[in-house]
């Protein structure tokens, strides 16, 4: 891969990291009061117009730099990596293409009144099928990379489910979703790391002895 | 006069409390002690210093200040109806005229009361069933079952038209550029000086017409219409959809609020920005079933019932009119005698009364009522 590419991918891969963080923020942090009401045209730039315009923006925005971090990954190392890179890669990034539909279809039913059932149903099955696509798949990648000679990746997928259910079993109330966010980010943010560092494929301690 | 001015908007210049309201006065006009019983309060009117509630049979005067009886009046029978919403009143509201007479719209006719003691000055006896009245401008003007009457302040009749009126006693609105009245079939505009037909209209109201800026605004199961008051031309419309009737519009300066009210589900309140002429959705209340009833520039005061079955207490909620923000709650309670009516609004206080008969002046901690 060139390095241009694989960098431009790792700055989007750091930037979802750091959105899929940053969005999942509780909106009291930044203001938005408890309401009694639905808000049809929040004012630009009041709390309730970044809760209900700006964060579902960015969180598509964040799914898709998650995405262009695992394809630049998956594109980088194709030509070395085994099956379960492969497959993994593969299924990873069709289940993140899918949570980029799941995520806009979820935001716009929750802000449409007009009774639309279509938006709810296709996020729903979209994302329900992203994800029974998306954690087998981060398995085989976990098991991939932590037989590469830069094994950390592989560690931090293989992590990264469990600290989301664990941090969001010890954290409660609002601040639960930021908490199980941050595995999400860490493990993006290293994959990015590694895209901006390394544009050669990843090959096994093996293959590189051989080498 | 009830919902405010003689336009029937519901709004009242001025302000109130955004917290920490407190009980001023409260006063008992002693109605019978049944759920099931004939006599039912009205509104509360306030003017030349008095708090007037009609009961369905007579007219009670309290102070303002400090919610002590002045008068009770003879019989009078003002107009009673069975009101198919908990938002609304079952007695049809009196008028006060800019000289103290307290104009009361009866089942017999039309009577005007002396501010003082209570005393019949004048009556109006060939009408009947007549509804909530509107003062302006020296003209009252009040509509009985078949004919639209303009009086002046003495009892002295100006002009009458014969206008088929449904069973609701629908109060009719008077404005500079019109006096507009619902029928059977519709609405009517008059001329308000010579009461001139000038336009009818097909577009039906259960909660009556409300006149603003040249505008006469009427909701009902087709949504909110707005109409030219001077011809009747159609200015613009606003529904959210089949099914959904939009009532009972309570108009301020910057908002219209309205009622949504579909046929199997609880009423929300909704508010209209109409900064911009033609009314966009602002919020839409999240709390209770019922209505906006009045408004100032900052506060709506909505008549919700909270919670659900036996343990549904009715009540007057005061909503900030930017957010839809609850601000406070005046309980009333969860039997049909403690439903709280429309209430008046002074500058810095709200006076209440429940269908039972309970008057209540409520205003920030601290300020006279």
């Amino acid at each position: 891969m060139r390095r241009r590419r694989a960098r431009a991918l790792g700055s989007a891969s750091v930037l979802g990291a750091l959105l899929a963080v940053v969005t999942n923020v509780p909106p009291a942090w930044y203001g938005l009061p408890e309401t009694d009401a639905y808000v049809f045209e929040p004012a630009i730039f009041s709390p309730l117009w970044i809760n209900r315009v700006l964060v579902p923006l960015l969180s598509v925005v964040a799914t898709l730099g998650l995405l262009g971090g695992l394809v630049g990954l998956v594109a980088r190392d194709w030509p070395v990596a085994g099956r379960a890179r492969r497959w993994g890669g593969v299924g990873g990034s069709v289940a993140l293409a899918g949570f980029t539909v799941a995520v806009p279809a979820f935001v716009y039913s929750m802000q449409d009144t007009g009774g639309n059932l279509l938006l709810p149903f296709v996020g729903l099955v979209v994302g329900a099928a992203s994800l029974f696509l998306f954690l087998p798949s981060v398995v085989l990648l976990s098991y991939g990379y932590v037989q590469t000679s830069r094994p950390r990746i592989g560690y931090a997928l293989a992590v990264m489910p469990l600290g989301v259910v664990l941090l969001g079993y010890l954290v409660s109330g609002p601040e639960q979703s930021v908490a199980a966010a941050i595995p999400v980010g860490i493990t993006w943010a290293l994959v990015g790391q590694d895209l901006m560092d390394h544009h050669e494929p990843l090959g096994s301690p093996a293959a590189a002895a051989e080498g | 006069m009830a919902r405010g001015t003689p336009g029937r908007t519901g709004f009242t210049s001025g302000s109130l409390p955004e917290a920490d309201i407190s009980l001023q006065w409260r006063a008992a006009i002693g109605l019978p002690d049944t759920d099931r019983g004939s006599l039912s309060a009205s509104s509360p009117i306030v003017g030349e210093g008095l708090v007037v509630v009609a009961d369905s049979r007579r007219v009670h005067a309290y102070s303002v200040s400090t919610g002590e009886l002045e008068w009770r009046s003879d019989p009078v029978a003002p107009t009673f109806y069975d009101s198919l919403y908990e938002y609304e009143a079952n007695t049809a509201a009196p008028a006060i005229g800019p000289d103290g007479t307290v104009v009361v719209p009866s089942e017999d006719g039309l009577f005007g009361l002396a501010a003082a003691d209570g005393a019949i000055e004048w009556a109006v006896t060939d009408l009947r069933n007549v509804g909530p009245p509107a003062i302006a401008d020296g003209t009252v003007l009040a509509q009985g079952r078949e004919t639209v009457v303009a009086l002046d302040v003495g009892g002295s009749e100006r002009w009458r038209r014969s206008v088929s009126r449904g069973e609701e006693p629908t109060p009719p609105a008077l404005g500079p550029e019109a006096v507009v009245a619902s029928t059977e079939s519709g609405l009517r505009g008059f001329d308000p000086a010579t009461g001139e037909e000038r336009w009818s209209s097909d577009q039906r109201t259960e909660s009556g017409p409300v006149l603003d800026g040249g505008i006469c605004l009427v909701g009902n199961t087709g949504g909110l219409y707005a109409l030219d008051a001077r011809s009747g031309a159609e200015r613009w419309s606003f529904s959210r959809g089949d099914y959904r009737a939009l009532l009972s519009p309570v108009v301020a300066p910057d908002t219209i609020y309205a009622v949504e009210q579909p046929g199997e589900a609880g009423a929300a309140s909704f508010a209209l920005d109409r900064t911009d002429g033609e009314p966009e959705p602002r919020w839409c209340s999240y709390i209770g079933s019922g209505s906006v009833a009045a408004a100032t520039a900052e506060i709506a005061l909505g008549i919700l019932s909270i919670g659900e079955g036996p343990d549904a207490a009715q009540g007057i909620v005061g909503f900030s009119a930017p957010l839809g923000d609850s601000l406070w709650a005046i309980e009333g309670g969860s039997r049909p005698r403690d439903w709280v009516t429309p209430p008046a609004i002074l500058d810095g206080a709200v006076i209440a009364t429940t269908r039972g008969g309970t008057v209540a002046a409520i205003s920030g901690a601290g300020a006279d009522a």
